[in-house]
Formats: structure tokens, sequence, C-alpha cells
């Protein structure tokens, strides 16, 4: 958990800040399709961009607030579905603990991002952390195919949350190169966020998919569990966009 | 209305060299001195090139010949001359007083007491005298400064004419070898060496050029290094309830028009030409593009105007 | 836009200390942000000269930036150019181009402690500063102004735009790099909020210890902000060990119910 260090105390977590690990390849992410731009850019061979504007610049401190706010959040839904049902339905653990762990991966990825890119959190964090264990709890409560239909209510949102931020920052974060006349381009850290976000999309896409597969579809109250955890999920991006 | 800006629009323009070139003027002979010569000309200042009769450009909302719109608006501030501090008063419901007030306030005007050179300050657009009288008392009063020069410049001799009235009136600033009233156009000020300025400011003016980015070029083209561009212009409102009671007032303006000073067309162009004006971040991007430097904006009032400023290094 | 039409009305609020954009990768500032100018501008001469030479003298006065101007051989008409992006307000006498100064004195300070740290490379961890280094280096730069601290801080207080506009948004963005630029651990939540709040009242009120003892016996100064800087972490830390116990409360409490509604 969080341990303020004192000063002069040596405590074992240092930040580390890197630049080299913006350009390097991440090793450990576990991506299945690594999208283009395989070479790794030397420090030496940068291509120097302009400066981002005022709004781009406000625009990717909300892309990475609310991010991390929404990652924060799928970690502990998927947290409160395991802790109700891994025990009782043995068979779902294995599938649980694989998006669980994914997620956790997401929400470090974007814990990073935040304190390299300087971007405040969310002031709603706590609030973040009940609320998505109550909602993971609460529909696996009901059943585990209302569990399910809560990952893909989730997922759909999420995934459209993320399509979304894709097609703006492709769209409009082409910068022209300082040197050179006429190009334009992406900066090697948007274009890292941009590859992380699409990576990430994926995954959410096939929590979806695992979703469906698991019989999401069948739950109870169907309509009534997606469409009120796709709204409450709706209100809380907007709020951790701006809060 | 107009769409409100992309901020995305100010990164490749800037990145475009403006293409300009500064022309050096040297046509004195071209000077004319108001003061010197109490009846004035009304033809057109300048003559225009052939090719610029050819390209259009907006008057109001409709889209006129360039050489139209100059021959216009000079309709426009001619038939409005002798009413114009009652038509400001009516368009801005009085306030106007406040922001031209802040205005000077703001830009602080005046040879400080210790300070070596006196200042040259040059307002543009301002044939009324507002500001430039309003920018000289202010440095008299405030640093005792009676030495700065300033050159009321205008391109309609009816408006010039309605400040050397105002002069004359307040008992100062008329025949004072310190104040020169000259008919030019604010595009070009020819009779204007380069480099030559400190202050340059125009208030309610600059919408009415034809081309605002040659405007912008001139007032780089004749600041000294250091010197400081500042303009008051009406702008765009940023709280949406203001906007929409703005929309309202405009429709009703041209009507209030017709009946304070019985010229409807007149007031309906204003209007329009403050729609067409562009928004806070466009109008700084076209000051950037000029050159200038250290570029901002405050907005006055949620935006129904807004002081604009850039530094020429 | 898409994007405008997210942005058009949050933009301003939102951009102090947004993204930070990695600095390697983009043409060089063209700004000091918040100033609107750069080291090698005019501006940046006329107010580091002033700051430096006159201000000790004659303090945040008119008069140290026209000595600054007549040494420079600079004409006053710098005056309205210093402060084009200041208002006069009613509430102060002081002129736009005064309040430049004081925010430059905040804003160059705090760029001036962290010129030389370069977090972004893997830097070693002994060799980032510790939180309390920093904090004392920053005090310490504003050991030569002395006799001007209490005026400082008096203009600085007042509630107006400037205090609003520059002034708290620079004792945040002070102790955001006080943070960033040292050896401190950065968090993710709530924490981060609570961390930079607390850095800003040490700060703050070493600050005032400062002013009341007139500069004199600096490290009495010292001490007190060490021990302030020290009190505040602990809280912290109280902090921190209520809400580890919280969680484990709940977690354990839950657990238990999860026990008995196994057993039926």
């Amino acid at each position: 958990m969080l341990r303020t260090q004192l000063p002069g105390i040596r405590s074992s977590t240092y930040r580390t800040f890197s630049i080299l690990s913006t350009l390097k390849q991440n090793a450990s992410s576990s991506s299945p399709a690594k999208p283009k731009s395989n070479k790794q850019p030397s420090l030496t061979q940068i291509d120097q961009f302009e400066n981002l504007s005022d709004a781009q610049i406000a625009y990717l401190d909300r892309v990475i607030r609310v991010d991390q706010a929404g990652e924060l959040g799928a970690n502990y839904i998927y947290q409160g579905q395991q802790f109700i049902l891994s025990e009782k339905y043995p068979h779902l653990r294995p599938i649980l603990r694989h998006m669980w762990l994914q997620e956790v991966h997401h929400h470090n990825t974007f814990n990073e991002l935040q304190i390299r890119k300087r971007v405040r959190p969310s002031l709603l964090t706590p609030l973040w952390k009940v609320g998505a264990i109550a909602m993971g709890a609460g529909t696996a409560l009901i059943s585990p195919r209302a569990a399910m239909a809560c990952t893909e209510a989730v997922e759909t949102v999420i995934g459209r949350h993320y399509n979304e931020q894709l097609r703006c920052l492709t769209n409009q974060f082409q910068l022209a190169k300082v040197n050179e006349k006429g190009e334009t381009g992406m900066s090697p850290e948007v274009k890292d966020i941009v590859e992380k976000i699409r990576q990430f999309r994926d995954d959410e896409l096939e929590h979806l998919d695992t979703a469906i597969e698991n019989d999401s579809k069948l739950a109870v109250p169907y309509k009534v569990i997606t469409e009120g955890v796709k709204t409450v999920c709706r209100i809380a991006v907007w709020t951790a966009e701006r809060i | 209305m107009l769409p409100r800006c992309n901020p995305f629009l100010g990164i490749r323009p800037l990145l475009l060299k403006s293409s300009y070139t500064i022309s050096v003027s040297g046509a004195t002979s071209a000077q004319r001195w108001f003061s010197q010569s109490p009846l004035i000309s009304s033809t057109p200042p300048i003559d225009q090139n052939n090719d610029e009769t050819a390209t259009t450009t907006h008057f109001g909302s409709k889209i006129v010949p360039k050489l139209e719109k100059e021959k216009m608006v000079g309709h426009v501030f001619s038939s409005v001359a002798s009413k114009y501090d009652l038509m400001n008063d009516v368009m801005s419901l009085g306030i106007h007083r406040l922001w031209k007030n802040h205005f000077i306030n703001k830009l602080d005007p005046g040879k400080r007491l210790t300070s070596k050179q006196p200042l040259n300050f040059i307002d543009v657009a301002g044939g009324s005298g507002d500001i430039a009288f309003g920018i000289l008392d202010y440095a008299k009063e405030k640093y005792h400064d009676q030495v700065s020069t300033m050159d009321i410049v205008d391109i309609n001799p009816d408006m010039l004419k309605e400040g050397e009235k105002r002069a004359l009136d307040q008992g100062r600033y008329y025949n004072d070898p310190r104040v020169r009233f000259m008919v030019q156009d604010g595009e070009k000020l020819d009779a204007i060496e380069s480099n030559s300025k400190d202050i340059y400011t125009i208030s309610f003016g600059i919408r009415n050029f034809t081309d605002i980015q040659a405007g912008l070029n001139t007032a780089y083209r004749v600041l000294k290094p250091g010197g400081l561009f500042y303009c008051l212009e009406f702008s765009k409102i940023e709280n949406d309830l203001m906007d929409l009671a703005y929309q309202q007032w405009a429709k009703i303006l041209p009507v209030m028009g017709s009946v304070i000073a019985n010229d409807f067309d007149s007031y309906q162009y204003l209007v329009e030409s403050i729609e067409r004006f562009p928004n806070q971040e466009n109008f700084k991007t076209m000051i950037e593009k000029a050159g200038f430097q250290s570029v901002g904006y405050e907005s006055l009032t949620f935006g129904i105007c807004a002081i604009h400023w850039g530094v020429k290094i | 836009m898409l994007l405008n039409r997210i942005l058009s009305k949050n933009v301003k609020l939102s951009i102090n200390r947004a993204f930070h954009s990695n600095t390697l990768e983009y043409a060089k500032a063209a700004t000091l942000s918040p100033l609107t100018y750069n080291k090698d501008s005019v501006q940046y001469k006329i107010l580091s000269n002033a700051l430096n030479k006159w201000v000790p003298k004659k303090g945040f006065t008119d008069e140290a930036i026209t000595s600054s101007l007549n040494e420079l051989d600079l004409s006053s008409s710098l005056f309205s150019v210093l402060g084009s992006s200041n208002s006069p307000s009613i509430f102060r006498s002081i002129s736009p181009a005064v309040m430049e100064l004081l925010k430059f004195q905040l804003v160059s300070k705090r760029y001036q402690l962290t010129e030389n740290i370069t977090p972004y490379i893997e830097t070693a961890k002994d060799k980032l500063p510790s939180l309390e280094t920093l904090l004392i280096e920053r005090l310490k730069m504003d050991q030569p102004l002395n006799n001007q601290l209490s005026s400082l801080f008096n203009q600085l207080i007042i509630p107006s735009p400037l205090l609003f506009n520059v002034a708290l948004p620079e004792l945040f963005n002070l102790s955001d790099d006080l943070i960033y630029f040292s050896n401190e651990k950065d968090h993710h939540d709530m924490a981060w909020y609570a961390k930079r709040l607390g850095v800003s009242c040490a700060y703050v009120s070493s600050k005032l210890y400062m002013v009341k003892n007139n500069g004199e016996n600096f490290d009495k100064t010292i001490d007190f902000a060490k021990d302030k800087l020290h009190r505040i972490m602990n809280l912290g830390e109280y902090y921190n060990n209520t809400e580890e116990y919280a969680w484990y409360t709940l977690m354990v409490s839950m657990n238990l119910v999860k026990a008995r509604l196994a057993r039926g």
C-alpha cells in the first residue's frame, strides 16, 4: 500500500524515470500482435517535433487520468468478482484470474505513465475503488452469469472509449517535424501511448468475448444489469476526466 | 455565428514562415499632415493594385470585392463619424468607456521620470482620439510625461476631423507638436518609418481592415525592437448564456441604429463585422504569424471584447 | 471538432501542471511557462537584473525596474511590455510591471532550482537530492531579499487575481517540482494531493518563519523547515497507516462474512 517516505530514510521503492523506457519495447507486455514501428529509435536519432499545443496537452492529461481511473476500476471489479466467485465456481477461476492479471498490468502501466508524465490522478480515487469492488462483488452475488454480463457491459463502454481516444490521438496529434520540411508525424511519446491504448483496447475486447462465451447473455435481468452498468461506467468516465 | 475555433489550427500556420516582405516606405511625399492642412480631400488615400480588385473579401455577411469593402467601410464611418460616441454607447451599453479605461491602465504607458528617452506612440484607426488622448493624459498625470509623441492615424478623414475637433474643444493636443493627425491606411502606414514606434495601439479598428494580416504585418514593421502591439477589439463571447443574450441584442441593434441615428445599414455592418472577426485564439495565432512574441490576450466582460498584445523582439 | 468541443471550456483551468511532455522529443519550448518569454528575451534580462541587483535595495517597486532599464539603456516603453500579461487591480497599488516582477521572482527561481536535475534519464537514486535538501535550497535562494521578504509576502497574499492566478498555482508548481525532482516517492491516489499540500504547508510556514526573523540567523530557519517537513511527513505516515489498517479490517470482515455464507 501507500507509504510516504521520510526524507533521509531509504525505502525500497524509488520511482524510476526513464526516457529510454518509453522508447524501448516493453518486453514484459503480453501483446499478441505488436503494431507497426518495430525499430528502436536511439536517443541520437530522435526527430524533434514542434511543441504540443495547450489543447493537446490538456487532452493527453485527460486521457491518462481517465484511463488510469478506468483501469483501477476494472482491476477492482475483477477483484470483487473473484472474491465472490472463485470458491463456488472453480471452473471460472482461471478465466477470471487471467482477465484480472491483464487489468493489473494495464493499471500498472497507466500508474507509471501518470507519474512519469506528471499528471494528477483523479481526485475521486477512493470512490472508484469502493464503487468498483461493490459493482464486481454485487453482480457476482446475483449469479456468475450476471457477473459476466457486468463484464460485458464494462468492456463495451471501455472499448468504445478507447476507440474514441485512438481516433482523436491519431487524427489530432500529427506534429510537424522541426528539421525536415513539411514532414509530419507523431512524437515517440504519443506513439507510445497510442500503442499502449491500442493493445489494451484489444485486451478489453477479448474480455468482452470471454464474457459472452461464458453465457453473459443468459444472465437473468440481462437488460437491467448491462444498461445499469453501462450508465454507471459512462458517468464515471465523464467524472474522472474532469475531477 | 462563426464555428468555435479548432485549437489545432494554430499548429501549422505557425510553421509556415509568413511570406510577406517588409516594404520600407520612403514616401514622405505621401504624408498628409492633418494639422497642417485642415481641409482634407476625401479621395481614397492609396491607389490600389489592379489585381487586388479581383479578390474579394467580406463586408459584413456579404462577399464583396476588396476595393469595394474599403469604400463601404469608409461610407459607414463617414456617416457615423459625428455620432461616433453615441454609436459606441448604444453598441456596448456604455461599457466601452470602462474597457478603454482598463486598456490604458493595463498598458500603463508613459516615460518614467528617471528614464531617458521619450516614447513614440502610434494610435491606428484612432480618429476619434479616445485612446490617444487617454494615453497622453495618463502619461502626464501619472508620470509627468510631457515629451512623448503620438501619431493619430485613421483612413477616414471624417473620423479624423472628429478627433481634431475634440482636441480643439478640450484645448489640449490641438496644434501640439507632439501630436500628429494623419490620414493613413492602417494596412500600409506608408508615412510611418519602419522601426520607429514604441507602442502601437488600435482599438475597435482592426476589425474593419480589409486584410487583417497585412495590418498586423505593418504593425510589426513600424514598431521598434522591444515595441509593443496592443489591440482592443470585439471578440468571441466565452459564456454561452451571455452569447445567447448578445445574439438577441445583435438583432435589435440595427433597428436601434435606424431609430437613433437613422442609419440601419451601418449598424447592420457593425454587428456583422463583429461576428466575422476571428475569436481570441485565432486572432492570437494571426498576431504570432506576423512575427510577434510573448503574445497573449485578456477577455473582458465574458469575452465581448478582448485585449490582445504582442512584443516585437 | 470533437476535441475542441470537449476542451473549449476547460483548457485554461486544467492546463496548469497538466501532462508534461518529454522535452527531448520536442523543439525547445518557446517560453518558461507560465511566463510568456524565455531566458534569451529582453524581458528576462530586465527582470533578472532588477531582481538580483535592484530589488534588495529598492524592493519590489517601479524604481527597481526603472533602474534596471536605465542600466541596460532601454526605454520605459518596456514597462508596458513587461506588464502586458497582468492587469491592474483595484485592491493593490502596484503596477502590472511590478506584478510581473513578483511573478518572475516565483517562476524563475523555481526553474533555477531544478535546472540541473534530470530525472528523465535513469538516474541513480542516490544522485537525486532529498526533498529536504531541495526545500532548503529554495529557501536559501531568497536569502538576499531579506528586507524585502515581508513586502513580497504581503503583496502575494492579498486576495486578487495575482493570488489565484499566479501565487497559489506557483506554490503548487513548486511543491510538485520539489517532489518530482527529489528522491521522494510519488503516488497514484489521494496521497498525491496530500503530499503536495503538505510540502506547500511546510514551505509557506518556513517562509513565514524566515520573514518573522527578518532573515537573520538563517540556520534557525533551516532547523525550523526540517522540523516542519518531518512533522508533516509523519502525519502522512499516520494517515497511511490508518488507511492500511481500515482496508485490512474491511478485508478481514468480508472474509468472515463470506465464510459464514459458505457454511450456510
